[in-house]
């Protein structure tokens, strides 16, 4: 086989193919007239083509569309979500560690600070609301008068808030 | 409705038109790569994660030729990235006379057949799909993609991104190497 005979070969499956132009066509035709070995390889060639049958061994079930379509919706979803800027911002805070840790101790603060704030809701509840101005002040001889009901030489500038 | 109208729909989020490309050619995805890998579950996963590709570029999708070339572009693709991840996977190992027998597979053909010329035809499948099977890959996917896909030198010169003139070469060798491997095989029976 000379190097005309190699091109034609590959111009042989380019027609079979359809894929050459007019003139070439009339090139290829005019080779096959004058060489019988590339007329014998057409002939093999077409002859191939026309036994091979190819049908389509797998079957494209319900079951194989439908999860395409729904991997697809999730896909959209998730699509959807993720280019909210609040959404991704969010997302990429959450995923880092430290995030949690810190979320974590916050957590943690604001459930000690609750509680001391219930507790001291609690202790006030208990005490009227004029505690302070219903509380009489006594300067200890006063105080010492009243407990024992006399009269103290010494004045003292002291003074005690004292419950009755 | 054209296959472009139902991508411009999709790319606008209608899942419902992307649902009828999914009819429209799940079949032909899921068939070529199984053709391109000789795997049947393998094409399943190409074929599920080419409609996944194709659902994410929907709104960037611009027509520059026939869809179906398009399609098998992306499965193509898709192939390749498989053979590399598995590299230990060859089409050549597996015995194709089971894929009949394997869950979801079945012969097309409307018309009734005897039984005697339907084994024969069972035959002739089983004998070109192993042959198939022993073609490199470059020259595997030139002859599908021409052959059974349909497409022309030019829209398979894109799909392989390599010059029109190679894509014949490739469709050449392959045809040469059949026809020997046929043969032989018919010389074995």
């Amino acid at each position: 086989m000379n190097d005309r005979c190699r091109h034609y070969e590959i111009e042989i499956t380019r027609w079979l193919d359809e894929d050459l132009s007019s003139q070439e066509v009339d090139a290829l035709k005019s080779h096959l007239g004058n060489c019988p070995s590339c007329q014998r390889q057409a002939e093999r060639l077409k002859e191939l083509r026309r036994d091979w049958t190819f049908p389509a061994p797998l079957i494209s079930t319900a079951t194989d569309r439908e999860s395409i379509l729904e991997a697809a919706l999730q896909q959209q979803t998730r699509t959807v979500s993720e280019s909210n800027p609040l959404f991704t911002r969010l997302k990429q805070l959450i995923e880092k560690p430290f995030f949690l840790n810190a979320a974590t101790v916050c957590g943690i603060i604001a459930i000690v600070l609750v509680s001391i704030d219930l507790q001291r809701q609690v202790s006030t509840a208990t005490i009227p609301a004029d505690w302070s101005n219903s509380v009489p002040v006594y300067s200890r001889t006063e105080y010492e008068s009243t407990v024992t009901g006399k009269k103290s030489s010494v004045q003292t500038d002291i003074e005690l808030p004292m419950t009755r | 409705v054209t296959d472009t109208e139902l991508m411009q729909k999709t790319g606008a989020g209608d899942m419902e038109a992307f649902g009828i490309l999914i009819e429209r050619h799940h079949l032909r995805v899921l068939n070529l790569a199984f053709r391109l890998t000789g795997d049947a579950e393998l094409a399943r996963d190409i074929a599920q994660d080419c409609f996944l590709k194709l659902h994410r570029a929907a709104d960037r999708y611009r027509p520059s030729g026939r869809f179906i070339a398009y399609l098998g572009s992306i499965t193509r693709n898709l192939a390749l990235d498989a053979f590399r991840q598995q590299s230990r996977h060859r089409p050549a190992d597996l015995n194709h006379i089971d894929y009949y027998q394997q869950s979801g597979i079945a012969l097309t053909g409307q018309s009734p057949e005897t039984p005697e010329r339907l084994h024969e035809r069972r035959q002739r499948e089983e004998q070109l799909m192993t042959a198939l099977a022993e073609l490199p890959e470059d020259q595997r996917s030139a002859f599908v993609l021409s052959e059974i896909e349909g497409l022309s030198y030019s829209e398979i010169a894109v799909v392989c991104d390599c010059p029109e003139g190679t894509i014949a070469s490739r469709k050449h060798n392959a045809l040469r190497k059949l026809q020997k491997l046929l043969q032989s095989e018919g010389d074995c029976r």
